[in-house]
C-alpha cells in the first residue's frame, strides 16, 4: 500500500504538474454540470445541496449524478497525463485533484452552514447536514485514489490517448475545422448588398456636406436627391482618406480633382467647395426631372461610366422612392 | 444646447429611405420609444449635440414631448430627420368601387369584399406599423414597397375599435387591400403611402375613403 500511496515523489516539476491537473480535472468538472444543468435543468441539483440527497428522486440516482461523473473525468484525465508517472505519483494525484473538488463543492457547503450564509438552505438538523457533507468529502478522496489507481490499469492506458497524441488531436481538430470555415466562406454565395454598402457610405458622410446639398440645390434649383446620391457613391469609391491623400499630392502636382464631388481644381478645394461648383456646373435646374432618360444623361455628363450611372441610380433608388428611377417604368 | 427661435415648426421628412421605410424611432416623454412616421407635424423646442426635443403636434402622440436623435451625426456636426418645408393636401379623397381605388388620376387594383365592409365615408387615420410578416413585399423591383408594413386603420365616423385598414399585399378579412403584382414597377404602394402621408384633414385624419 505504501507503494501505492506515497507523497515522496514531491518535487517541482511533478507537483506543478499535479496542480495542473487538478485545474483541469476541476474546470471539465465544472464544464459538465453546468452543461448538464443547461440541458437538464429539471434533472440537475446543485452538488453543494445535501438536501438533494433528501429531496432527489432516488439514492441511486444521487450517486449517479454526484459521483460517477467525477470519477470517469478524473480517471481520463489522470489516464492522459499520468502515463509516465508512478502509480504512486497517479494515485496521490487522483486525491488531490479530488480534494480540489471536494473543498470546492461540499467544502463549501461545509462553510456556508456553519457561517448560516443564505446561499445554502438548511434543513432540519445542520450537523445531520455537515456530517454529510463531511462523509460525502471523504469518499471523494477515496474515489480520487481509486481513479489513480484505475488510470494505471492496462484497459485505462489504451483507451486514453497520450498527451503528444491529445495534443496532435487537438491541432488536427483546430485546423480541420478552420479549412472547413474557410471553404464554406470560400464557395457560399454571398453576393454584395449594395444597399448596406450605400446605407453605410451615407451614415458616414459628415453632415456639413448634406447640409451644403440642401442650400445649394435651393441655389441652383438642383435636385438635392441626385446630389446626395452621387455624394454617396463618390464617397464610397474616394472615402474621406483618400481624398485627404489627393490633397496632400497636391504638393507635388497641383492640378488634379479634389473634393467629393471631384471637381477638376488647379488648386486643392474642400468637399463643401467641390459640391456648389458641381451643382453649379453639372446639376443645375435638375430639381424638377423625373425622367429615367434625363437623369441618367445628367450622371452621364458628370461621369460617362456606365457602372457608375447605374449605382448613383440604385443610391437615388434607396434614398427616396418617389424620386424612384426603374428601368422597367422607362 | 441650443434654444429653437422664430421658425419652430417642421416635419419629419428624411424618413423615405430604405433604411427608416417612412419611420423614425423617438423616445415619447423620456419614457417609451415608438416610431413616428413621415410628415408628422412636430415643435421643435431645444437642439442639443445628441437629440433634438420636438412636441408632437400630430398623430397618435399628439402634445406628448419626444426625443428624435439625428439622422447623421460625426463629431460635433449633425444632420437631422426634420425639414421646415412640406405641403399637405387638405382635402384629399379617396373613391372606392368595384374593386378599383381612384386617387386622383390614378388608379389601383384592389380587394375587399362588400359583405364585410359596407359602402359609406370612412375617415383615413394615421398609419401603424402591423406586426404582421411583410417580407415577402419589400422588394420594390418586384413591385414591392418599402412601407408595406405602414397600414391605415380606417374608421366611420367616430368609431372607436379599429380593425379595418387599407394595406398593402394580400387580402386580409374586413380590410380594404392594395393588391400586390410583382410585374407593376414600381409598385402601388409608394404613391398611395406618400400621397396619404402628404394629406391631412385633421390632426388624426389624413383623408377620406368614399366605398361606393
Amino acid at each position: 500500500m505504501g507503494q501505492i500511496i506515497s507523497f515522496s515523489w514531491i518535487n517541482t516539476n511533478i507537483l506543478f504538474l499535479v496542480l495542473s491537473l487538478a485545474i483541469v480535472s476541476n474546470s471539465i468538472i465544472s464544464l459538465f454540470y453546468s452543461a448538464f444543468k443547461l440541458k437538464w435543468p429539471d434533472l440537475y441539483f446543485s452538488v453543494n445541496d445535501m438536501a438533494a440527497f433528501f429531496i432527489s428522486v432516488s439514492l441511486k440516482r444521487y450517486l449517479a449524478f454526484r459521483f460517477i461523473p467525477v470519477f470517469l473525468i478524473l480517471t481520463v484525465v489522470l489516464g492522459v497525463f499520468m502515463k509516465d508517472q508512478s502509480i504512486s505519483i497517479a494515485t496521490s494525484a487522483g486525491m488531490i485533484c479530488m480534494g480540489v473538488h471536494a473543498l470546492l463543492s461540499n467544502g463549501k457547503a461545509i462553510y456556508d452552514l456553519l457561517k448560516r450564509s443564505k446561499n445554502i438552505k438548511i434543513y432540519f438538523n445542520i450537523a445531520y447536514q455537515i456530517s454529510l457533507h463531511v462523509i460525502t468529502f471523504i469518499f471523494l478522496i477515496i474515489l480520487g485514489f481509486l481513479s489513480g489507481f484505475l488510470s494505471k490499469t492496462s484497459f485505462v492506458n489504451i483507451i486514453t490517448p497520450t498527451i503528444q497524441g491529445l495534443t496532435d488531436n487537438i491541432w488536427s481538430a483546430l485546423l480541420t475545422v478552420i479549412l472547413i470555415e474557410y471553404l464554406r466562406l470560400l464557395y457560399t454565395e454571398k453576393s454584395i448588398d449594395i444597399e448596406e454598402v450605400i446605407k453605410r457610405s451615407k451614415n458616414n458622410i459628415e453632415p456639413d456636406i448634406f447640409k451644403m446639398i440642401d442650400y445649394v440645390s435651393i441655389k441652383f434649383r438642383a435636385s438635392p436627391t441626385l446630389l446626395k446620391a452621387i455624394c454617396i457613391i463618390e464617397n464610397i469609391q474616394r472615402p474621406k482618406w483618400v481624398r485627404k491623400i489627393e490633397n496632400i499630392k497636391s504638393f507635388l502636382r497641383q492640378t488634379g480633382t479634389y473634393g467629393i464631388m471631384q471637381v477638376k481644381s488647379s488648386r486643392p478645394i474642400s468637399d463643401l467647395v467641390s459640391i456648389e461648383i458641381a451643382a453649379e456646373n453639372f446639376f443645375a435646374d435638375t430639381a424638377d426631372m423625373k425622367s429615367y432618360e434625363t437623369i441618367a444623361q445628367k450622371i452621364t455628363n458628370y461621369n460617362d461610366s456606365v457602372q457608375y450611372r447605374d449605382l448613383v441610380i440604385r443610391a437615388i433608388n434607396y434614398l427616396d422612392p418617389l424620386n424612384g428611377l426603374y428601368e422597367s417604368s422607362r | 444646447m441650443k434654444v429653437v427661435g422664430d421658425n419652430k415648426y417642421f416635419f419629419i421628412t428624411e424618413v423615405l429611405d430604405s433604411e427608416h421605410k417612412g419611420w423614425v424611432e423617438v423616445k415619447i416623454d423620456d419614457l417609451i420609444f415608438r416610431k413616428l412616421p413621415y410628415s408628422t407635424k412636430v415643435e421643435l423646442l431645444e437642439e442639443t449635440s445628441k437629440y433634438q426635443r420636438i412636441k408632437i403636434l400630430d398623430g397618435y402622440f399628439k402634445d406628448h414631448y419626444a426625443l428624435l436623435p439625428y439622422q447623421i451625426k460625426k463629431n460635433n456636426t449633425t444632420y437631422s430627420y426634420l425639414s421646415s418645408k412640406l405641403i399637405y393636401n387638405p382635402n384629399l379623397i379617396l373613391k372606392l368601387k368595384a374593386n378599383t381605388l381612384l386617387i386622383g388620376g390614378v388608379e389601383m387594383k384592389v380587394i375587399f369584399d362588400l359583405n364585410n365592409i359596407k359602402k359609406g365615408i370612412y375617415n383615413i387615420k394615421f398609419p401603424i406599423l402591423t406586426t404582421k410578416k411583410m417580407n415577402n413585399y419589400f422588394l420594390e423591383m418586384k413591385g414591392g414597397s418599402r412601407f408595406a408594413e405602414s397600414w391605415f386603420p380606417i374608421t366611420i365616423a367616430d368609431e372607436l375599435y379599429i380593425e379595418r385598414y387599407i394595406h398593402f399585399g394580400t387580402y386580409s378579412y374586413g380590410c380594404v387591400t392594395v393588391k400586390y403584382d410583382p410585374t407593376i414597377i414600381p409598385g402601388p404602394w409608394q404613391l398611395l403611402f406618400i400621397t396619404l402621408m402628404t394629406s391631412r384633414k385633421s390632426n388624426n385624419v389624413l383623408a377620406n375613403l368614399i366605398i361606393e
